[in-house]
């Protein structure tokens, strides 16, 4: 590790820090119940155990370094990388690519998914198409689209797109497609024309099902934008992490894996806040699922009940 | 690299445009006279997919006739129909076909028993589960394809690292959906089962089971997306160089051979249909309670 030079943390560190927190949090427990919530000392006891037997294993050399970076590596190798900025530009550069992807696709989906919603003999007729194009894995595209569209970010911006268009398009179809006939009727009984029906009835019936599938359209364009990146970049984190690859630097791997988990658990995070908020604005927290009217499920909430 | 392993492309065009064009009239005015015969064998919407399909490829072939379509950029369709054929009658296309369908199922189907399984174990330990859900859901947002680094590291390039990340791609979504599944299961069906005799093995099979089916169904519908997703990635990224669409598409792509490109996207559509087509028919079959 003469690489990071004066920032090294060496295992030892590692094992005695996460042994205090579990003896603290042990101890405080002990004393009071209240402090600390059982849930959140669970899942804290699992992450360092998790964590020390990672570290360990590897410091009692029961796994080869090369193979499996032990997290002291990493952190080292992660200040390092932050220090120099090399972290920062391929997280821009990511997300920037991302956000391109995942905005067009937003954009062209949302507006076509009520269109077909709304005129449902138009959907059945494109459907069968839609559905042969959905199967196409979107990074099979990808050599197609830097031949026509040249290399550079268009390519992985254009696949990106493609991968987050379809749940987002699917699910507003459906999410309009159920809108309540009676609400409609309720519309133009008092007089509404179709712009009120739309902005009354229409869109805020099918607001929740459009955010999940916008929850679901981000996590296909997160995968294929790592896989986009992988095989066909010159920046970004998919890029790092396979460039390290190559030069078999472990912890220059899982530095970047550790990025792309921790960006993506933040916007997934930030999304079922999103969803949450509109759900329990409309409804009181009641929703129409297949089998019956269930309560929400604030955590999992996905129409049918799939999570993603 | 190409030339080892690519055959010569010297694929002629087995059919004209306008036969071309004819045959796709035919075919649609046959499927509707079909259909008017038996309405059973063929359904409306297939029926409509292929008349809108027909429509696009005819705009696109009229569109290269006319030369408004670079034909290196964008070969018209009898182009990659030929090459489609060409390439399957030299027995090219089929050991890729093969290969990339035989580590899609065999890691998907490995995700399929250890994800159930697990889920199922997992949700009679329910409250152990809520300490390690958190490790669970950091670890299942680092994409599949970000492993494939790891695994390349782990068990050298071939069908080994591939089967390993096509398996992490759809075991998440399949063990998560169960675990939703079996939680629906009703503590009163439980104990209707107990209360007549029944042991832990009986609750397995007339409650959880059925109960999950739908769940587990959905989990697996979206785990074979994320599993094909992954396998076209693993082969795009030369994972095992010489078998699997991926590469195939890759490596003409380096050749700016547009026609096998398009001919391994339709190829991969053609089968990612077929899988879902597959997996929806079994929706269904087991009725759950409700």
């Amino acid at each position: 590790m003469d690489i990071c030079g004066r920032c090294e943390i060496h295992p030892l560190v590692v094992i005695a820090i996460i042994s205090g927190v579990i003896l603290t949090t042990t101890l405080l427990r002990y004393y009071s119940e209240t402090v600390i919530s059982e849930k959140f000392y669970n899942s804290l006891m699992a992450w360092s155990l998790f964590i020390l037997l990672w570290e360990g294993t590897i410091y009692l050399e029961i796994i080869k370094s090369m193979l499996l970076a032990p997290p002291s590596v990493i952190l080292t190798k992660a200040f390092y990388f932050l220090e120099r900025g090399y972290l920062q530009i391929n997280i821009v550069s990511t997300l920037r690519r991302f956000v391109a992807g995942f905005f067009i696709a937003l954009v062209l989906a949302v507006p076509l998914g009520i269109t077909l919603g709304l005129f449902r003999k138009a959907y059945e007729w494109i459907a069968p198409l839609l559905d042969f194009i959905r199967m196409i894995p979107p990074p099979a595209i990808l050599p197609f689209a830097i031949i026509l569209l040249g290399i550079g970010e268009s390519p992985a911006v254009f696949v990106i797109a493609l991968g987050c268009f379809f749940p987002i398009l699917l699910n507003t179809v459906q999410g309009v497609r159920e809108a309540e006939k009676l609400h409609v009727e309720v519309v133009q009984t008092l007089g509404g024309d179709r712009m009120d029906v739309l902005k009354q009835v229409i869109i805020p019936s099918a607001l929740p099902t459009i955010l999940t599938g916008i929850r679901i359209g981000f996590g296909i364009g997160w995968l294929v934008l790592v896989s986009a990146e992988i095989v066909a970049a010159d920046s970004g984190l998919g890029f790092m992490i396979e460039g390290a690859r190559s030069r078999l630097e472990t912890p220059t791997v899982f530095v970047g894996m550790m990025t792309v988990c921790a960006l993506g658990l933040a916007m997934d995070i930030f999304l079922k806040k999103i969803e949450g908020f509109f759900i329990l604005r409309r409804g009181g927290g009641f929703l129409q699922l297949e089998s019956g009217i269930t309560k929400i499920d604030k955590k999992t909430i996905c129409k049918q009940g799939e999570v993603i | 690299m190409h030339g080892s392993y690519f055959p010569e492309i010297v694929s002629e065009d087995i059919i004209g445009s306008l036969p071309f064009l004819l045959l796709l009239l035919f075919l649609c005015l046959t499927l509707e006279i079909l259909r008017w015969f038996f309405p059973r064998l063929i359904s409306t919407s297939f029926l409509k997919g292929f008349i809108v399909a027909s429509g696009i490829l005819t705009v696109w072939e009229t569109l290269s006739l006319l030369n408004l379509l670079s034909p290196v950029l964008l070969p018209p369709p009898t182009k990659v129909f030929s090459n489609i054929v060409y390439l399957w009658s030299i027995g090219f296309m089929q050991p890729q076909i093969i290969s990339t369908l035989f580590r899609l199922l065999y890691a998907f189907i490995l995700a399929l028993v250890s994800a159930v399984t697990l889920g199922i174990l997992v949700s009679y330990f329910g409250k152990r589960f809520s300490s390690i859900e958190s490790l669970i859901n950091a670890g299942r947002m680092i994409p599949a394809p970000a492993w494939l680094s790891l695994a390349i590291l782990w068990f050298g390039i071939g069908h080994a690292s591939a089967i390993f990340i096509i398996w992490l791609g759809c075991f998440f979504p399949i063990f998560l959906n169960t675990v939703n599944g079996v939680n629906k299961a009703e503590p009163v069906q439980v104990e209707t089962v107990l209360t007549y005799g029944g042991d832990k093995f009986d609750v397995l099979t007339y409650v959880i089971l059925p109960v999950s089916y739908h769940h587990i169904l959905t989990g697996a519908r979206i785990g074979l997306g994320i599993g094909w997703i992954t396998v076209v990635t693993a082969e795009l990224a030369s994972v095992d160089i010489g078998a699997g669409l991926g590469w195939m598409i890759q490596d003409s792509r380096i050749l700016f051979d547009t026609t096998t490109v398009l001919s391994g996207i339709i190829v991969l559509g053609l089968f990612g249909m077929m899988t879902d087509v597959l997996l929806k028919k079994f929706d269904g079959l087991v009725q759950g309670w409700s």
